[in-house]
């Protein structure tokens, strides 16, 4: 059997689609006017794909998707830790409270230089101790909108890492220069442990 | 904030996971959307539908922002589906180059009467939710890659020109692939509907055997 | 030598005091893959994700992607790259007796800092593979 219809189904599905020249749409609109079945083929093809739409757009509408978002975010690899969300937080305590004891026991370097301590176990600074490493300053580039997180090992080793900061203020500490407010934590991230 | 995608993309990439965020919550329904019509399982499409978003945000710094984040999201969301139900075992993919090229028999001779059924009776809610319901059981027997092209177009709206992109074909293949998945559904739904009552005729040339 | 990251070895260890008379120093430069791609441990990194993991970092995995001997000599910065594209440049600023100081710049992160006779400088490089890439530098004893 063959398609012994005026239309072929192609010029159909492309007019669907919006998808005929200007002329073919034309001449496809005038044969319709005076051809139900061809007519009656355009309306079952387009009932399909409304039908379509109705089921899966209905369900999608009536998904919940509470904690989607949260879900993807836990299935990430991570390149921040989960101390991103306390780090911010110590960074807000920091900014009101502007704790004295600083990396080094030499003073920071001036202008642009953020560090932002851990509220995680501060071991006191230990600068020249058994010759560990000591910090004297610590910056990142302003365009990058990170900000750099200085963690002190128990062995006396330092840890560098960069939690976000869209605005990152420019701080020089011991100064009373003044700090931009910090914006609130993002929503709630998984539980340290768990990344 | 600006909101535009290719703003929100620059921020995420650069770490900003709060940006990133906004991206899924745009995004979140359509990709479902398109995820349940392929999978059929609503708790596998969620799964899937965060899958994908995992997948865009691991593969950020490879988005060159040549082609638009709209289609190399379902792209991505499309290749995932695809991915999980060959993982099934349910794959028909070999099908899909033979169909784009032949010509079928389409069988319309019931789908006028489908079209002023539907066009007559808009307020037949039994008619609808039985149609939905083969309509469902009709896609799930189409190969993968025509179920995702008319997914896409009908669920998205895509263009022919963004389809082509998604899919990674010639928009002449579009178009073919197109009307051949319309058609195969318009012939399955037309043997359903002929059949009344009965299960799907698996003997009629045989489910995803084309 | 593989335990040189390992804290109770460092501690036994008597390292080379790092600077010498003639304005030079040997780091060794590690760039270490952290993720939770698994839980391999690298030889002689198992100590660093104790120390991460009581920090509050907690990757699972860690491998040594490579490891670079630096010798830096002052006006001479070292650079180490790394499989993200990054560049980190090492340079020696100054050397006093037991005491040199090193800046490091691996943006958008810089920092300056004196080192020790042991222990580690860990600096966050970026993500990379589903993970991230962290840039380890201990003195050399070499």
């Amino acid at each position: 059997m063959t398609d012994s219809h005026c239309t072929p189904v192609q010029q159909l599905s492309a007019h669907l689609d919006g998808e005929l020249s200007p002329a073919a749409r034309v001449a496809l609109e005038a044969h319709l006017g005076g051809c139900p079945d061809c007519r009656a083929r355009l309306a079952a093809l387009r009932s399909v794909g409304e039908a379509l739409r109705r089921r899966f757009e209905a369900q999608a509408d009536a998904a919940d998707f509470t904690g989607f978002t949260e879900g993807v975010l836990a299935r990430l690899r991570p390149h921040r830790p989960p101390l991103g969300e306390r780090l911010q937080v110590a960074f807000s305590e920091w900014r009101t409270h502007r704790p004295a004891v600083l990396w080094g026991g030499v003073g920071l370097a001036a202008a642009a230089v953020l560090a932002v301590l851990a509220v995680a176990p501060l071991v006191p600074d230990v600068a020249g101790e058994a010759g560990h490493p000591s910090l004297q300053a610590v910056s990142t580039d302003e365009t990058a909108h990170v900000a750099p997180v200085v963690l002190k090992t128990e062995g006396g080793d330092a840890i560098i890492w960069l939690v976000d900061h869209p605005d990152r203020p420019s701080l020089s500490l011991g100064s009373d220069a003044s700090v931009p407010d910090v914006p609130p934590p993002p929503a709630p991230r998984p539980k340290g442990g768990e990344l | 904030m600006p909101t535009d995608d290719l703003t929100l993309v620059r921020r995420a990439r650069s770490g900003d996971q709060r940006a990133f965020g906004l991206l899924v919550e745009r995004y979140q329904k359509k990709v479902y959307a398109v995820a349940l019509g392929m999978v059929k399982d609503a708790e596998e499409a969620r799964d899937v539908a965060q899958e994908a978003f995992v997948k865009v945000h691991r593969y950020l710094d490879h988005f060159k922002g040549d082609s638009s984040f709209y289609t190399w999201l379902y792209r991505i969301t499309t290749n995932t589906c695809i991915d999980v139900l060959r993982r099934r075992g349910s794959s028909s993919a070999e099908s899909v180059e033979y169909d784009d090229s032949v010509q079928m028999d389409l069988g319309e001779a019931n789908l006028g009467a489908l079209g002023s059924q539907l066009e007559t009776n808009p307020a037949r809610t039994a008619l609808r939710r039985e149609l939905g319901e083969k309509l469902e059981e009709a896609l799930a027997q189409l190969p993968e890659k025509h179920r995702a092209i008319l997914l896409l177009r009908e669920l998205e709206g895509m263009s022919y020109e963004d389809l082509a992109q998604t899919l990674d074909i010639p928009k002449g293949t579009v178009m073919s692939r197109l009307f051949h998945a319309r058609a195969k559904v318009q012939r399955l739904l037309a043997d359903y509907l002929a059949d009344a009552p009965s299960p799907p005729g698996k003997g009629k040339g045989g489910p995803g055997s084309e | 030598m593989k335990g040189r990251l390992r804290a109770p070895l460092l501690s036994a260890l008597l390292l080379a005091v790092p600077a010498a008379a003639d304005g030079r120093i040997s780091l060794l430069a590690d760039v270490v893959q952290a993720s939770n791609d698994g839980t391999g441990v690298d030889p002689g990194l198992e100590k660093m994700r104790e120390q991460f993991a009581k920090s509050g970092i907690t990757y699972k995995s860690y491998r040594r992607l490579s490891e670079v001997p630096l010798q830096l000599a002052l006006g001479k910065p070292a650079e180490v790259r790394l499989p993200n594209g990054k560049a980190a440049t090492v340079t020696l600023l100054s050397v006093k007796g037991t005491q040199s100081q090193v800046s490091v710049s691996l943006p958008p992160l810089h920092t300056t800092y004196t080192l020790g006779r042991e222990g580690s400088v860990y600096l966050q490089a970026g993500p990379h593979a589903g993970g991230v890439l962290i840039l380890v530098l201990t003195p050399s004893g070499g």
